[in-house]
């Protein structure tokens, strides 16, 4: 997924973005807890989401009968990492100002500022980059985030999956973003505290 | 200390005590002469024991070396140490890791002990706990009892029982002083 062209043409986009400065770096780094306690709070959503989708008792005592949240439980798994990743930016003195896709900006500033220089493992940049993908598939955006969605999109998973995926494939996918999710936040909140 | 610490209820030998430390037998002696001179280790017939009937605030910091040494190889559990003490609702309580992953150096999965002042928090306390240790990747299975529960347990010494296990295979994440406290209490 991340082959060498990619990761140069995210790097150029870096400098271009450093240069029109949409990416500042030396800057004050106030925003930290915001981003990890946003990102704590979507991941409980994931995981409050998921218990209702999957426990009878909770539906029962709720009156939600038969309630399926798992493309919001990736949803808000994908949200947790993004946010992981603003506050791992934050802490390095690194903001991002842009109209433009700040999702697409932030994954780029993470391969240049994290992965490049060997402070982030490939299997998290990986599990970001899918964890974006999959949420847009799932919710039907795929043209929200142009940028990630040329450099990152895999035709042949694309085919696998529809928007008649079925149930039990999306709840398997539920499961395995909040597995997913725990891990970046983990291994991000190991480098920033 | 962190030997005797590490195993409450264990007597050693002066002996004992080198071979375990791999320690030369004269710098054991007097080592160990400081510890009895302040009560922190006591004789009980040919062998010494931790006195944890007083000394609390000293095992406690103790306790807080080992758990800073267990910590140290294992951030993720230091991490989530870090929330649990931060968002669990109740201020009164331990947490203690026992069972395998006391001596392993990176444990895959954790026994986690905490202890309550009130039984009827119990409930609620498992679900807290629960929705804490859930967003880490480290397998925890957590067992949390009351005060009054302790006690019970740490009055059948020769029973086997989750505190009786403790006692000499534990690491004290949180709570350390309040711990010697209720087994001081506990065991009669």
């Amino acid at each position: 997924m991340l082959d060498e062209k990619k990761l140069k043409e995210a790097q150029s986009r870096v400098k271009q973005y450093l240069d029109e400065g949409m990416i500042k770096t030396k800057q004050k780094k106030e925003f930290v807890d915001f981003f990890l306690s946003n990102a704590d709070k979507s991941l409980n959503s994931a995981n409050v989401l998921y218990d209702l989708s999957t426990d009878k008792k909770m539906q029962e005592n709720t009156g939600y009968l038969d309630f399926d949240g798992f493309l919001w439980v990736v949803n808000a798994c994908y949200y947790s990492m993004f946010y992981m990743a603003r506050a791992l930016l934050e802490s390095e003195g690194i903001k991002i100002k842009s109209d433009m896709s700040v999702h697409a900006i932030t994954f780029d500033a993470v391969i240049n500022f994290f992965y490049l220089n060997g402070k982030l493992q490939k299997r998290l940049i990986e599990d970001f980059a899918e964890a974006k993908e999959e949420a847009s598939e799932l919710l039907g955006k795929q043209k929200a985030d142009a940028l990630i969605e040329d450099y990152f999109w895999e035709k042949g998973k694309r085919s696998t999956f529809t928007y008649n995926t079925k149930e039990v494939v999306i709840k398997a996918k539920a499961k395995t973003s909040i597995e997913r999710a725990k891990m970046f936040t983990e291994e991000i909140k190991k480098i920033i505290k | 200390m962190k030997l005797f610490v590490g195993n409450i209820t264990r007597r050693f030998s002066l002996r004992g005590v080198g071979k375990e430390l791999d320690m030369h037998q004269a710098l054991t002696y007097r080592s160990s002469k400081g510890l009895i001179e302040k009560e922190l280790i006591v004789q009980d017939e040919d062998k010494y024991v931790l006195n944890y009937r007083r000394n609390h605030q000293e095992l406690a910091y103790f306790e807080s070396l080992r758990s800073k040494e267990f910590l140290q190889k294992n951030k993720s559990i230091a991490l989530m140490l870090d929330e649990i003490i931060h968002k669990f609702p109740y201020g009164y309580f331990c947490l203690v890791i026992f069972g395998s992953g006391v001596t392993k150096n990176k444990p895959r999965d954790l026994d986690l002990l905490m202890i309550i002042e009130n039984t009827e928090d119990i409930e609620k306390a498992e679900k807290y706990l629960y929705n804490i240790t859930r967003n880490y990747t480290i397998d925890t299975h957590s067992l949390i009892i009351s005060f009054e529960s302790v006690y019970e347990m740490l009055g059948s010494r020769d029973e086997k029982n989750v505190m009786n296990e403790v006692l000499n295979k534990h690491i004290i994440l949180y709570g350390a002083e309040l711990f010697y406290k209720i087994i001081n209490k506990g065991r009669k």
